[in-house]
Protein backbone atom coordinates (compact mmCIF):
# COMPACT_ATOMS: atom_id res chain seq x y z
CA UNK A 1 0.00 0.00 0.00
CA UNK A 2 2.94 2.50 0.59
CA UNK A 3 4.07 1.56 -2.48
CA UNK A 4 0.68 2.43 -4.27
CA UNK A 5 0.92 5.66 -2.28
CA UNK A 6 4.03 6.61 -3.57
CA UNK A 7 3.30 5.97 -7.02
CA UNK A 8 0.28 8.02 -6.51
CA UNK A 9 2.21 11.12 -4.81
CA UNK A 10 5.24 10.71 -7.16
CA UNK A 11 3.36 10.10 -10.43
CA UNK A 12 4.33 6.77 -12.81
CA UNK A 13 7.01 8.53 -14.54
CA UNK A 14 9.39 11.12 -13.64
CA UNK A 15 10.23 13.12 -16.41
CA UNK A 16 13.79 11.59 -16.59
CA UNK A 17 12.76 8.51 -17.18
CA UNK A 18 10.59 9.31 -19.99
CA UNK A 19 13.80 11.18 -21.21
CA UNK A 20 15.70 7.63 -20.81
CA UNK A 21 12.94 5.49 -22.55
CA UNK A 22 13.09 7.31 -25.45
CA UNK A 23 16.43 6.94 -25.64
CA UNK A 24 16.34 3.24 -25.30
CA UNK A 25 13.59 3.48 -28.26
CA UNK A 26 15.89 5.21 -30.32
CA UNK A 27 18.94 3.21 -29.93
CA UNK A 28 16.51 0.18 -30.80
CA UNK A 29 14.98 1.70 -34.01
CA UNK A 30 18.55 2.42 -34.63
CA UNK A 31 19.91 -0.92 -34.44
CA UNK A 32 16.77 -2.54 -36.17
CA UNK A 33 16.88 -0.28 -39.69
CA UNK A 34 21.36 -1.02 -39.35
CA UNK A 35 21.03 -4.80 -39.03
CA UNK A 36 18.00 -5.70 -40.40
CA UNK A 37 16.41 -2.76 -42.56
CA UNK A 38 19.64 -1.95 -44.25
CA UNK A 39 20.70 -5.21 -44.91
CA UNK A 40 18.09 -6.59 -46.48
CA UNK A 41 17.41 -3.82 -48.90
CA UNK A 42 21.16 -3.78 -49.47
CA UNK A 43 23.07 -0.53 -49.62
CA UNK A 44 25.22 -1.00 -53.19
CA UNK A 45 25.91 2.94 -53.66
CA UNK A 46 29.63 2.92 -54.12
CA UNK A 47 31.68 6.31 -53.62
CA UNK A 48 33.82 5.29 -56.59
CA UNK A 49 36.03 3.24 -57.71
CA UNK A 50 39.35 1.69 -57.91
CA UNK A 51 41.08 -0.03 -60.83
CA UNK A 52 44.14 -2.27 -59.43
CA UNK A 53 46.39 -3.98 -62.02
CA UNK A 54 48.45 -7.27 -60.29
CA UNK A 55 47.65 -5.67 -57.34
CA UNK A 56 48.62 -1.81 -57.73
CA UNK A 57 46.02 0.96 -57.90
CA UNK A 58 46.48 2.68 -61.46
CA UNK A 59 43.29 4.69 -61.45
CA UNK A 60 40.43 6.17 -59.26
CA UNK A 61 37.03 7.67 -59.86
CA UNK A 62 35.17 9.57 -57.21
CA UNK A 63 31.35 9.93 -58.27
CA UNK A 64 31.03 13.94 -58.45
CA UNK A 65 34.60 14.28 -58.48
CA UNK A 66 36.31 12.93 -61.35
CA UNK A 67 39.06 10.35 -62.01
CA UNK A 68 43.00 10.48 -61.16
CA UNK A 69 45.52 8.61 -63.01
CA UNK A 70 48.71 6.72 -60.88
CA UNK A 71 51.76 8.92 -62.08
CA UNK A 72 53.69 6.03 -63.21
CA UNK A 73 50.34 5.03 -65.83
CA UNK A 74 49.61 8.56 -67.01
CA UNK A 75 50.69 7.94 -70.28
CA UNK A 76 48.31 4.09 -70.58
CA UNK A 77 45.10 5.36 -69.39
CA UNK A 78 42.84 7.57 -71.53
CA UNK A 79 39.40 9.18 -70.79
CA UNK A 80 37.06 10.11 -73.65
CA UNK A 81 33.00 10.94 -72.61
CA UNK A 82 30.20 10.51 -75.07
CA UNK A 83 26.92 10.94 -74.30
CA UNK A 84 27.28 11.86 -70.55
CA UNK A 85 29.70 8.64 -70.27
CA UNK A 86 33.08 8.33 -69.60
CA UNK A 87 35.31 5.76 -71.39
CA UNK A 88 38.46 5.14 -69.60
CA UNK A 89 40.77 2.54 -71.43
CA UNK A 90 43.71 0.93 -69.68
CA UNK A 91 46.70 -0.20 -71.24
CA UNK A 92 48.38 -2.55 -69.01
CA UNK A 93 51.18 -4.98 -70.60
CA UNK A 94 49.08 -8.03 -70.56
CA UNK A 95 45.89 -6.16 -72.49
CA UNK A 96 44.18 -3.22 -71.89
CA UNK A 97 40.37 -2.59 -70.64
CA UNK A 98 38.11 -0.33 -70.80
CA UNK A 99 35.28 1.22 -68.22
CA UNK A 100 32.25 2.84 -68.89
CA UNK A 101 31.74 5.00 -66.06
CA UNK A 102 28.16 6.70 -65.45
CA UNK A 103 28.93 9.59 -63.18
CA UNK A 104 25.03 10.51 -63.01
CA UNK A 105 23.56 6.73 -62.13
CA UNK A 106 26.61 5.98 -60.02
CA UNK A 107 27.67 2.92 -62.08
CA UNK A 108 30.74 1.59 -63.51
CA UNK A 109 30.76 -1.39 -65.88
CA UNK A 110 33.57 -3.27 -68.27
CA UNK A 111 33.16 -2.47 -71.29
CA UNK A 112 35.24 -3.45 -73.65
CA UNK A 113 38.60 -5.82 -73.16
CA UNK A 114 41.03 -7.49 -75.50
CA UNK A 115 41.50 -10.21 -72.85
CA UNK A 116 39.67 -13.06 -74.90
CA UNK A 117 36.87 -13.61 -77.68
CA UNK A 118 34.55 -14.54 -74.51
CA UNK A 119 35.45 -10.99 -72.59
CA UNK A 120 33.87 -12.13 -69.33
CA UNK A 121 35.02 -9.48 -67.83
CA UNK A 122 32.31 -7.63 -69.46
CA UNK A 123 29.59 -9.71 -68.51
CA UNK A 124 30.18 -8.99 -65.17
CA UNK A 125 27.60 -6.80 -63.03
CA UNK A 126 28.02 -3.47 -62.99
CA UNK A 127 29.63 -1.42 -59.42
CA UNK A 128 26.76 0.09 -58.55
CA UNK A 129 24.15 -2.28 -59.77
CA UNK A 130 24.69 -5.09 -57.93
CA UNK A 131 28.03 -5.66 -58.89
CA UNK A 132 30.89 -5.64 -55.65
CA UNK A 133 34.22 -6.29 -57.90
CA UNK A 134 34.98 -6.83 -61.26
CA UNK A 135 37.60 -8.81 -62.19
CA UNK A 136 39.86 -9.67 -65.83
CA UNK A 137 41.88 -12.35 -64.49
CA UNK A 138 44.14 -12.25 -67.78
CA UNK A 139 45.30 -8.87 -67.09
CA UNK A 140 45.26 -9.19 -63.36
CA UNK A 141 42.75 -6.39 -63.34
CA UNK A 142 40.45 -5.91 -60.92
CA UNK A 143 37.65 -2.88 -60.12
CA UNK A 144 36.92 -2.69 -56.87
CA UNK A 145 34.94 0.23 -54.50
CA UNK A 146 36.86 3.20 -54.01
CA UNK A 147 35.95 2.47 -50.09
CA UNK A 148 37.86 -1.08 -50.56
CA UNK A 149 36.34 -4.50 -50.55
CA UNK A 150 34.21 -5.66 -47.54
CA UNK A 151 36.15 -9.21 -46.09
CA UNK A 152 33.91 -9.11 -43.60
CA UNK A 153 30.60 -10.29 -45.65
CA UNK A 154 32.21 -13.17 -47.97
CA UNK A 155 30.24 -14.33 -51.14
CA UNK A 156 29.88 -17.43 -53.50
CA UNK A 157 28.83 -17.76 -56.54
CA UNK B 1 11.25 3.81 -10.36
CA UNK B 2 12.84 6.70 -11.08
CA UNK B 3 15.50 4.78 -10.51
CA UNK B 4 14.12 1.40 -11.59
CA UNK B 5 13.81 2.64 -14.76
CA UNK B 6 16.81 4.49 -15.34
CA UNK B 7 18.63 1.03 -14.32
CA UNK B 8 16.81 -0.69 -16.63
CA UNK B 9 17.26 1.66 -19.33
CA UNK B 10 20.34 1.46 -18.25
CA UNK B 11 20.70 -2.27 -18.53
CA UNK B 12 19.15 -2.65 -22.11
CA UNK B 13 21.40 -0.16 -23.64
CA UNK B 14 24.20 -1.93 -22.28
CA UNK B 15 22.77 -5.28 -23.16
CA UNK B 16 22.23 -3.36 -26.76
CA UNK B 17 25.69 -2.47 -27.29
CA UNK B 18 26.70 -6.07 -26.08
CA UNK B 19 25.21 -7.59 -28.82
CA UNK B 20 27.00 -5.49 -31.43
CA UNK B 21 31.12 -8.31 -30.98
CA UNK B 22 34.24 -6.63 -31.02
CA UNK B 23 35.20 -6.09 -34.60
CA UNK B 24 38.32 -7.36 -35.92
CA UNK B 25 40.77 -6.41 -38.55
CA UNK B 26 40.91 -8.51 -41.76
CA UNK B 27 43.01 -8.18 -44.24
CA UNK B 28 43.57 -10.34 -47.18
CA UNK B 29 46.21 -11.55 -49.57
CA UNK B 30 45.58 -13.13 -53.41
CA UNK B 31 46.71 -13.98 -56.10
CA UNK B 32 45.64 -13.93 -59.34
CA UNK B 33 45.27 -16.55 -62.62
CA UNK B 34 45.00 -19.78 -59.82
CA UNK B 35 42.79 -21.68 -61.99
CA UNK B 36 42.38 -19.40 -64.26
CA UNK B 37 40.92 -17.23 -61.43
CA UNK B 38 41.61 -15.58 -58.03
CA UNK B 39 42.26 -17.26 -54.70
CA UNK B 40 42.26 -14.92 -51.49
CA UNK B 41 42.83 -15.53 -47.93
CA UNK B 42 41.34 -13.77 -45.86
CA UNK B 43 42.34 -13.64 -42.12
CA UNK B 44 42.16 -11.67 -38.74
CA UNK B 45 44.71 -9.99 -38.41
CA UNK B 46 45.21 -9.84 -34.64
CA UNK B 47 44.67 -13.72 -34.56
CA UNK B 48 47.16 -14.64 -37.39
CA UNK B 49 50.75 -13.53 -36.24
CA UNK B 50 52.34 -15.84 -39.00
CA UNK B 51 50.08 -14.58 -42.00
CA UNK B 52 53.15 -14.52 -44.03
CA UNK B 53 54.32 -18.20 -43.50
CA UNK B 54 50.94 -19.57 -43.85
CA UNK B 55 49.93 -17.42 -47.30
CA UNK B 56 53.63 -18.82 -48.50
CA UNK B 57 52.63 -22.38 -47.73
CA UNK B 58 49.16 -21.95 -49.47
CA UNK B 59 50.33 -20.98 -52.55
CA UNK B 60 53.03 -23.51 -52.63
CA UNK B 61 50.45 -25.91 -52.51
CA UNK B 62 47.84 -24.66 -54.73
CA UNK B 63 50.93 -24.36 -57.29
CA UNK B 64 51.65 -28.11 -56.75
CA UNK B 65 48.19 -28.71 -56.90
CA UNK B 66 47.84 -26.71 -60.55
CA UNK B 67 50.93 -28.14 -61.99
CA UNK B 68 49.65 -31.63 -61.44
CA UNK B 69 46.15 -31.01 -63.23
CA UNK B 70 46.59 -28.00 -65.31
CA UNK B 71 46.08 -28.95 -69.26
CA UNK B 72 48.21 -25.74 -69.52
CA UNK B 73 50.78 -27.59 -68.46
CA UNK B 74 52.50 -30.13 -70.54
CA UNK B 75 54.01 -32.24 -67.70
CA UNK B 76 50.84 -32.24 -65.84
CA UNK B 77 49.56 -35.51 -64.56
CA UNK B 78 46.19 -34.85 -66.55
CA UNK B 79 47.58 -33.30 -69.55
CA UNK B 80 49.94 -36.50 -69.93
CA UNK B 81 46.73 -38.58 -69.91
CA UNK B 82 45.42 -36.44 -72.48
CA UNK B 83 48.14 -37.10 -74.59
CA UNK B 84 48.01 -40.34 -74.04
CA UNK B 85 46.92 -43.21 -76.77
CA UNK B 86 43.83 -45.63 -75.55
CA UNK B 87 44.91 -48.35 -73.35
CA UNK B 88 47.99 -46.22 -72.31
CA UNK B 89 49.14 -46.48 -68.60
CA UNK B 90 50.26 -43.19 -67.44
CA UNK B 91 52.00 -42.57 -64.26
CA UNK B 92 50.32 -39.77 -62.35
CA UNK B 93 51.12 -37.30 -59.12
CA UNK B 94 49.38 -38.18 -55.25
CA UNK B 95 47.29 -35.19 -56.34
CA UNK B 96 46.06 -36.19 -59.60
CA UNK B 97 45.36 -39.57 -57.92
CA UNK B 98 43.81 -38.16 -55.29
CA UNK B 99 41.04 -36.06 -57.43
CA UNK B 100 40.60 -38.62 -59.82
CA UNK B 101 39.73 -41.10 -56.90
CA UNK B 102 37.00 -38.69 -55.51
CA UNK B 103 35.78 -37.69 -59.15
CA UNK B 104 35.30 -41.35 -59.64
CA UNK B 105 33.32 -41.61 -56.43
CA UNK B 106 31.11 -38.21 -57.53
CA UNK B 107 31.00 -39.42 -61.05
CA UNK B 108 29.21 -42.81 -59.58
CA UNK B 109 27.06 -41.06 -56.78
CA UNK B 110 25.66 -38.46 -59.36
CA UNK B 111 24.99 -41.53 -62.23
CA UNK B 112 27.46 -39.47 -63.90
CA UNK B 113 26.37 -36.49 -63.75
CA UNK B 114 29.24 -35.23 -62.90
CA UNK B 115 32.19 -36.09 -65.65
CA UNK B 116 35.40 -34.92 -65.99
CA UNK B 117 36.08 -36.73 -69.14
CA UNK B 118 33.95 -33.73 -71.14
CA UNK B 119 37.39 -32.27 -71.66
CA UNK B 120 36.61 -32.43 -75.76
CA UNK B 121 33.67 -31.26 -75.58
CA UNK B 122 34.83 -28.52 -73.25
CA UNK B 123 37.23 -27.53 -75.86
CA UNK B 124 34.82 -28.04 -78.31
CA UNK B 125 32.31 -25.14 -77.19
CA UNK B 126 35.54 -22.63 -76.71
CA UNK B 127 35.83 -23.45 -72.12
CA UNK B 128 39.46 -24.51 -72.48
CA UNK B 129 42.13 -22.41 -71.02
CA UNK B 130 43.44 -21.52 -74.46
CA UNK B 131 40.42 -19.95 -75.28
CA UNK B 132 40.56 -17.51 -72.30
CA UNK B 133 43.49 -15.79 -73.29
CA UNK B 134 43.90 -13.13 -75.91
CA UNK B 135 45.95 -14.17 -78.94
CA UNK B 136 43.37 -17.23 -79.74
CA UNK B 137 43.57 -18.52 -82.77
CA UNK B 138 42.37 -21.48 -84.42
CA UNK B 139 44.58 -24.73 -83.90
CA UNK B 140 42.45 -27.89 -83.99
CA UNK B 141 40.54 -28.85 -86.89
CA UNK B 142 37.46 -28.39 -84.82
CA UNK B 143 38.19 -24.27 -83.78
CA UNK B 144 36.05 -21.70 -85.12
CA UNK B 145 37.95 -18.04 -85.99
CA UNK B 146 35.10 -16.80 -83.80
CA UNK B 147 33.73 -19.50 -81.12
CA UNK B 148 31.50 -17.01 -79.88
CA UNK B 149 29.85 -16.56 -83.27
CA UNK B 150 29.31 -19.73 -84.87
CA UNK B 151 28.43 -23.21 -83.48
CA UNK B 152 30.62 -26.45 -83.49
CA UNK B 153 30.75 -28.88 -86.19
CA UNK B 154 28.07 -30.99 -85.82
CA UNK B 155 30.13 -33.77 -86.46
CA UNK B 156 32.39 -33.08 -84.20
CA UNK B 157 29.70 -32.81 -81.17
CA UNK B 158 28.31 -36.34 -82.45
CA UNK B 159 31.84 -37.60 -82.24
CA UNK B 160 33.03 -36.17 -78.93
CA UNK B 161 29.62 -37.10 -77.35
CA UNK B 162 30.48 -40.87 -78.64
CA UNK B 163 30.10 -43.49 -74.95
CA UNK B 164 32.88 -44.24 -75.36
CA UNK B 165 35.12 -41.20 -74.64
CA UNK B 166 32.85 -40.16 -71.88
CA UNK B 167 33.14 -43.17 -70.19
CA UNK B 168 35.02 -42.17 -67.28
CA UNK B 169 34.08 -45.21 -65.16
CA UNK B 170 36.38 -47.21 -67.12
CA UNK B 171 39.41 -45.32 -66.25
CA UNK B 172 41.20 -47.64 -63.79
CA UNK B 173 43.52 -45.65 -60.94
CA UNK B 174 46.02 -47.27 -59.24
CA UNK B 175 49.41 -47.84 -57.38
CA UNK B 176 52.22 -50.06 -57.03
CA UNK B 177 55.51 -50.12 -56.46
CA UNK B 178 56.29 -47.42 -59.31
CA UNK B 179 53.97 -45.01 -57.84
CA UNK B 180 50.29 -43.84 -58.85
CA UNK B 181 49.01 -44.29 -62.11
CA UNK B 182 45.73 -44.03 -64.43
CA UNK B 183 45.21 -46.40 -67.91
CA UNK B 184 43.12 -44.62 -70.49
CA UNK B 185 40.55 -47.61 -71.54
CA UNK B 186 40.85 -49.52 -74.77
CA UNK B 187 39.02 -48.19 -76.64
CA UNK B 188 38.59 -44.59 -75.24
CA UNK B 189 39.41 -43.26 -79.11
CA UNK B 190 37.16 -42.26 -82.07
CA UNK B 191 38.40 -40.86 -85.65
CA UNK B 192 37.11 -38.12 -87.04
CA UNK B 193 37.94 -36.87 -90.96
CA UNK B 194 39.08 -33.52 -91.27
CA UNK B 195 38.21 -31.16 -93.94
CA UNK B 196 41.27 -32.57 -95.82
CA UNK B 197 40.37 -35.60 -95.57
CA UNK B 198 42.66 -36.74 -93.09
CA UNK B 199 41.00 -39.33 -90.55
CA UNK B 200 42.32 -37.79 -86.86
CA UNK B 201 42.27 -39.91 -83.82
CA UNK B 202 40.63 -38.29 -80.70
CA UNK B 203 41.47 -40.17 -77.25
CA UNK B 204 39.44 -39.32 -74.16
CA UNK B 205 40.16 -35.72 -72.52
CA UNK B 206 40.40 -34.69 -69.01
CA UNK B 207 39.10 -31.96 -67.52
CA UNK B 208 39.70 -31.48 -63.91
CA UNK B 209 38.53 -28.28 -63.16
CA UNK B 210 35.05 -28.95 -62.15
CA UNK B 211 36.90 -29.96 -58.89
CA UNK B 212 40.26 -28.81 -58.55
CA UNK B 213 39.50 -25.47 -57.04
CA UNK B 214 37.45 -27.46 -54.32
CA UNK B 215 40.41 -29.86 -54.03
CA UNK B 216 43.00 -27.00 -53.09
CA UNK B 217 39.93 -25.60 -50.58
CA UNK B 218 40.55 -28.99 -48.86
CA UNK B 219 43.72 -28.83 -48.76
CA UNK B 220 44.30 -25.53 -48.02
CA UNK B 221 41.96 -26.29 -44.81
CA UNK B 222 44.61 -29.31 -43.76
CA UNK B 223 48.09 -26.30 -43.46
CA UNK B 224 45.33 -23.91 -41.85
CA UNK B 225 44.23 -25.84 -39.42
CA UNK B 226 48.03 -27.41 -38.84
CA UNK B 227 48.81 -23.22 -38.32
CA UNK B 228 46.28 -23.09 -35.74
CA UNK B 229 44.40 -20.38 -37.81
CA UNK B 230 40.72 -20.82 -36.60
CA UNK B 231 39.07 -17.59 -38.02
CA UNK B 232 38.63 -16.47 -41.94
CA UNK B 233 38.05 -18.07 -45.05
CA UNK B 234 39.76 -19.21 -48.04
CA UNK B 235 38.10 -18.47 -51.12
CA UNK B 236 38.99 -20.04 -54.67
CA UNK B 237 37.00 -17.92 -57.69
CA UNK B 238 33.81 -17.46 -55.21
CA UNK B 239 33.20 -21.03 -56.18
CA UNK B 240 34.96 -22.99 -53.47
CA UNK B 241 35.13 -21.59 -50.18
CA UNK B 242 36.48 -22.72 -46.92
CA UNK B 243 35.32 -20.79 -44.15
CA UNK B 244 36.74 -21.03 -40.89
CA UNK B 245 35.17 -18.51 -37.82
CA UNK B 246 33.87 -15.00 -38.17
CA UNK B 247 35.84 -13.27 -35.47
CA UNK B 248 33.22 -10.18 -35.86
CA UNK B 249 30.26 -12.61 -34.73
CA UNK B 250 29.83 -13.56 -31.32
CA UNK B 251 28.80 -17.29 -32.17
CA UNK B 252 31.67 -17.24 -35.32
CA UNK B 253 29.27 -17.60 -38.05
CA UNK B 254 29.51 -15.87 -41.25
CA UNK B 255 26.81 -14.17 -43.25
CA UNK B 256 27.76 -15.30 -46.28
CA UNK B 257 25.91 -13.81 -49.45
CA UNK B 258 24.82 -16.27 -52.83
CA UNK B 259 25.12 -14.26 -56.03
CA UNK B 260 22.33 -13.41 -58.12
CA UNK B 261 22.67 -15.40 -61.33
CA UNK B 262 20.26 -12.57 -62.97
CA UNK B 263 19.84 -8.87 -62.63
CA UNK B 264 16.58 -9.64 -60.83
CA UNK B 265 16.83 -6.67 -59.22
CA UNK B 266 19.75 -4.44 -57.70
CA UNK B 267 20.74 -6.92 -55.56
CA UNK B 268 23.58 -8.48 -55.64
CA UNK B 269 22.94 -11.90 -53.54
CA UNK B 270 19.48 -13.82 -54.15
CA UNK B 271 20.19 -15.67 -50.81
CA UNK B 272 22.35 -15.19 -47.65
CA UNK B 273 23.12 -18.53 -45.55
CA UNK B 274 25.01 -18.46 -41.98
CA UNK B 275 27.60 -20.77 -41.92
CA UNK B 276 31.20 -21.71 -40.05
CA UNK B 277 33.81 -24.38 -40.55
CA UNK B 278 32.25 -26.20 -43.62
CA UNK B 279 32.53 -25.32 -47.54
CA UNK B 280 30.46 -23.98 -50.37
CA UNK B 281 30.58 -24.73 -53.37
CA UNK B 282 28.99 -22.93 -56.21
CA UNK B 283 28.45 -23.74 -59.84
CA UNK B 284 26.99 -21.49 -62.16
CA UNK B 285 26.19 -20.62 -66.12
CA UNK B 286 26.81 -16.78 -65.48
CA UNK B 287 30.03 -16.31 -65.02
CA UNK B 288 31.62 -17.79 -68.42
CA UNK B 289 29.49 -17.66 -71.31
CA UNK B 290 28.26 -16.18 -74.33
CA UNK B 291 25.42 -15.83 -76.44
CA UNK B 292 24.19 -16.67 -79.64
CA UNK B 293 20.80 -16.21 -81.75
CA UNK B 294 19.31 -15.78 -78.02
CA UNK B 295 20.73 -19.14 -76.38
CA UNK B 296 23.03 -19.00 -73.63
CA UNK B 297 26.49 -21.12 -73.91
CA UNK B 298 28.10 -21.41 -70.65
CA UNK B 299 31.71 -23.37 -69.73
CA UNK B 300 29.16 -26.38 -67.71
CA UNK B 301 29.28 -28.68 -70.17
CA UNK B 302 26.25 -31.29 -69.83
CA UNK B 303 27.65 -35.16 -70.28
CA UNK B 304 23.70 -36.48 -71.19
CA UNK B 305 23.72 -33.83 -74.03
CA UNK B 306 27.04 -32.66 -75.41
CA UNK B 307 25.84 -29.67 -74.82
CA UNK B 308 26.59 -26.32 -72.34
CA UNK B 309 23.67 -27.09 -69.96
CA UNK B 310 20.32 -25.78 -70.98
CA UNK B 311 21.37 -25.03 -74.15
CA UNK B 312 20.72 -27.99 -76.45
CA UNK B 313 17.76 -28.29 -78.50
CA UNK B 314 15.82 -30.65 -76.55
CA UNK B 315 16.16 -28.37 -73.61
CA UNK B 316 13.70 -25.25 -74.43
CA UNK B 317 16.75 -23.62 -71.88
CA UNK B 318 15.15 -25.19 -69.23
CA UNK B 319 17.95 -25.69 -66.45
CA UNK B 320 19.13 -25.34 -63.37
CA UNK B 321 21.07 -21.85 -63.72
CA UNK B 322 22.90 -21.75 -60.32
CA UNK B 323 23.54 -24.27 -56.96
CA UNK B 324 25.27 -23.73 -53.49
CA UNK B 325 26.03 -26.98 -51.59
CA UNK B 326 27.50 -26.83 -48.20
CA UNK B 327 29.05 -29.75 -45.88
CA UNK B 328 31.12 -32.40 -46.72
CA UNK B 329 34.54 -32.38 -48.56
CA UNK B 330 35.29 -29.61 -50.50
CA UNK B 331 36.61 -31.90 -53.57
CA UNK B 332 33.00 -33.55 -53.16
CA UNK B 333 31.04 -30.81 -52.89
CA UNK B 334 32.82 -28.85 -55.92
CA UNK B 335 31.82 -32.05 -58.00
CA UNK B 336 28.93 -32.18 -56.71
CA UNK B 337 28.15 -28.58 -57.59
CA UNK B 338 28.91 -29.37 -61.12
CA UNK B 339 26.44 -32.28 -61.41
CA UNK B 340 23.59 -31.10 -59.90
CA UNK B 341 23.82 -28.17 -62.67
CA UNK B 342 23.93 -30.61 -65.60
CA UNK B 343 20.69 -32.48 -63.56
CA UNK B 344 17.04 -31.87 -64.31
CA UNK B 345 15.21 -30.91 -61.50
CA UNK B 346 13.44 -33.66 -60.37
CA UNK B 347 16.80 -35.33 -60.53
CA UNK B 348 18.42 -32.91 -59.12
CA UNK B 349 15.72 -32.75 -56.16
CA UNK B 350 16.42 -36.68 -55.76
CA UNK B 351 19.97 -36.30 -55.35
CA UNK B 352 19.63 -33.64 -52.95
CA UNK B 353 17.07 -35.33 -50.81
CA UNK B 354 18.94 -38.55 -50.62
CA UNK B 355 22.22 -37.28 -49.65
CA UNK B 356 20.89 -34.46 -47.04
CA UNK B 357 22.68 -36.32 -44.23
CA UNK B 358 26.26 -35.61 -45.90
CA UNK B 359 25.18 -32.23 -47.71
CA UNK B 360 22.63 -29.42 -48.16
CA UNK B 361 22.25 -27.29 -51.41
CA UNK B 362 19.85 -24.04 -52.60
CA UNK B 363 19.49 -23.93 -56.63
CA UNK B 364 17.73 -22.21 -58.90
CA UNK B 365 15.56 -23.81 -61.55
CA UNK B 366 14.68 -21.41 -64.91
CA UNK B 367 12.24 -23.03 -66.43
CA UNK B 368 13.08 -21.95 -70.38
CA UNK B 369 9.51 -19.39 -70.28
CA UNK B 370 10.82 -16.58 -67.69
CA UNK B 371 10.00 -18.24 -64.35
CA UNK B 372 13.12 -18.46 -61.82
CA UNK B 373 12.49 -21.29 -58.51
CA UNK B 374 14.70 -21.61 -56.33
CA UNK B 375 14.81 -25.00 -54.13
CA UNK B 376 16.79 -25.06 -50.86
CA UNK B 377 17.21 -27.32 -48.22
CA UNK B 378 20.04 -25.37 -46.54
CA UNK B 379 19.39 -25.42 -42.59
CA UNK B 380 20.09 -21.27 -42.01
CA UNK B 381 19.51 -19.28 -44.92
CA UNK B 382 17.26 -16.04 -46.05
CA UNK B 383 15.99 -15.65 -49.59
CA UNK B 384 16.92 -11.73 -50.46
CA UNK B 385 14.98 -11.71 -53.55
CA UNK B 386 11.79 -11.48 -52.80
CA UNK B 387 10.43 -11.70 -56.49
CA UNK B 388 12.01 -15.22 -56.29
CA UNK B 389 9.38 -18.26 -55.57
CA UNK B 390 10.58 -20.72 -53.05
CA UNK B 391 10.01 -24.74 -52.41
CA UNK B 392 11.17 -26.71 -49.81
CA UNK B 393 13.93 -29.79 -50.77
CA UNK B 394 12.01 -31.90 -48.61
Amino acid sequence: MNRFRLVRERGLFAPFDIVVYLLLAALIAALFFVFVVADTFGADDAEGVRVQVGGETVYTYTFGEGGERAQSWEERITERTEEGVLYVRIRADAGWNELAIDDAQKTVVMHDADCSLRKDCTQMRAIGQGGSVITCIPHALKVVPLEGEDYSTPSVG
Amino acid sequence: MRGRGAALAAAACLAALCACAPGATLRAKQEFARFGTEVRWVYAEERTPDADAVWAQLTARSDAIEADISTERAQSSVSRFNAAAAGERVSIGADAYKMLTVAQAVYAETAGAYNPATGLLVDLWGFSPRHRADGYAPAADYDRADYTKELPDARYLAAFFDRRLLDFGAVELGKDEDGYYAVKPEDAFVEVENAQGEAVTYTMQLNLSGIGKGYCADEGGAILRAAGVEYGYYNLGASSMLLLADPSSKDGVWKVGISSPREFSSRADYASLRARDTVLSTSGDYEQYYELHGVRYCHIIDPSTGYPVGASPEEGGAHIVCVTVAGGGAAEGDARATAISCMGRKEALAYCRAHSGTFRAVFVWYDGAGKYTVYSNLEEWTLNERSLRVEEIA
